[in-house]
């Protein structure tokens, strides 16, 4: 790779690394996310800084340009990570539905029966 | 002066254990305030509770134990507790020695005490990769902390008012009973351990096999780790 590709790209990998670590730090991420960026942001750099890895990894799948190949695990991963995101977000929508209703039956005074499912 | 104990119990469905934990509390135990965090549960446990006499605050829906004990610390500390005392809704602890979570808390001599399995004459007998379990992450917490810890996955503490504060305010997710000793001495607080004797849970079969025992090991690891990263903001 051309050296100054190289030594950009190695830049951005642990720019991006630290400002990961600094989410995890300031209890922006949950544990489960650090670790998955944190993971994330150690590929890269390892990428960036080791072609060797990337190429060694794209003739094992058969796939011509190196280039080619970092795009589509990129890609895998960022549509899988969506796909995670959704699925959270639904959930997440449904939890606030029952807690807004929580907090409106509340505000109705009479007092609640505790025995809802059973 | 005398000084206010909660006794906070995290249940997720526990209507057959949660009755004959309150009984025992009111029977051999002198502590009349009990506050139970219905985590969601699915079955009758809210109801039981509250017709044994205790306060119970019920979740929308379940949280997970990090977030329903935290619901217990915020509540002792709204409520101006000095101390709080977790108790597991299952019934594996023994409340008699309650008393000895609190002896060193108002003794002034440490701000957590954590109930030890380990530290108990009578050896809890658990299955070979649990207890190669528990020896592992305790000699990576003691390491980490710099002091002893023989249990770290034990949910029978107790905690003094600034504890509850720290608790009330970030409590972690993942694995909470772990990550908290990590944090709490990362706030500067003393931890001390008292033996602890419990009882294996009665209903139910163990689900932790040898490969699950390093599964969770690993990622306990990792969220130790996060956990010795995350900002210390000591107000």
């Amino acid at each position: 790779m051309e050296p100054r590709l190289r030594i950009f790209s190695i830049m951005i990998s642990v720019c991006l690394f630290l400002f990961i670590l600094e989410l995890v730090r300031r209890k922006k991420l949950m544990e489960r996310y650090s670790l998955l960026w944190l993971v994330m942001g150690a590929t890269l750099t390892t990428i960036a800084a080791w072609p060797r890895a990337a190429q060694f990894l794209s003739r094992l799948f058969g796939v011509l340009a190196v280039s080619n190949m970092v795009f589509l695990a990129a890609m895998l991963f960022i549509v899988v990570l969506c796909i995670h995101f959704s699925v959270r977000i639904s959930s997440l929508s449904k939890e606030m539905r029952e807690v807004a209703q929580e907090i409106a039956l509340l505000k109705t005074g009479k007092s609640v029966r505790k025995e809802m499912k059973s | 002066m005398s000084e206010r104990v909660l006794i906070i119990i995290p249940a997720l469905n526990e209507e057959s254990n949660i009755g004959g934990v309150l009984d025992r509390l009111r029977r051999q135990t002198p502590y009349r305030d009990i506050l139970v965090i219905n985590d969601g549960s699915s079955d009758r446990t809210s109801a039981v509770a509250t017709e044994c006499g205790a306060v119970v605050a019920d979740l929308p829906f379940t949280l997970g134990i990090g977030a329903a004990v935290q619901t217990g610390y915020k509540y002792a500390f709204e409520q101006g507790y000095d101390y709080a005392v977790r108790v597991d809704g299952d019934g594996q602890h023994d409340v008699t020695q309650i008393a000895d979570l609190l002896a060193p808390l108002t003794a002034r001599k440490a701000d957590l005490v954590i109930g030890s399995r380990v530290l108990s004459e009578a050896p809890y007998q658990s299955s070979f990769p649990r207890r190669v379990g528990i020896r592992v992450l305790s000699s990576l917490v003691s390491r980490v902390v710099r002091q002893p810890v023989t249990d770290t996955t034990s949910g029978f503490r107790g905690a003094n008012r600034q504890a509850i504060a720290a608790f009330a305010e970030y409590y972690p997710d993942d694995y909470p009973e772990v990550e908290s000793i990590i944090w709490a001495h990362r706030r500067g607080f003393r931890i001390v351990e008292v033996g602890a004797r419990m009882t294996e849970r009665t209903g139910g079969e163990s689900s932790i096999t040898a490969i699950r025992s390093v599964y969770y090991m690993i990622k306990v690891v990792f969220a130790v780790m996060i956990e010795l990263m995350r900002k210390v903001d000591v107000p």
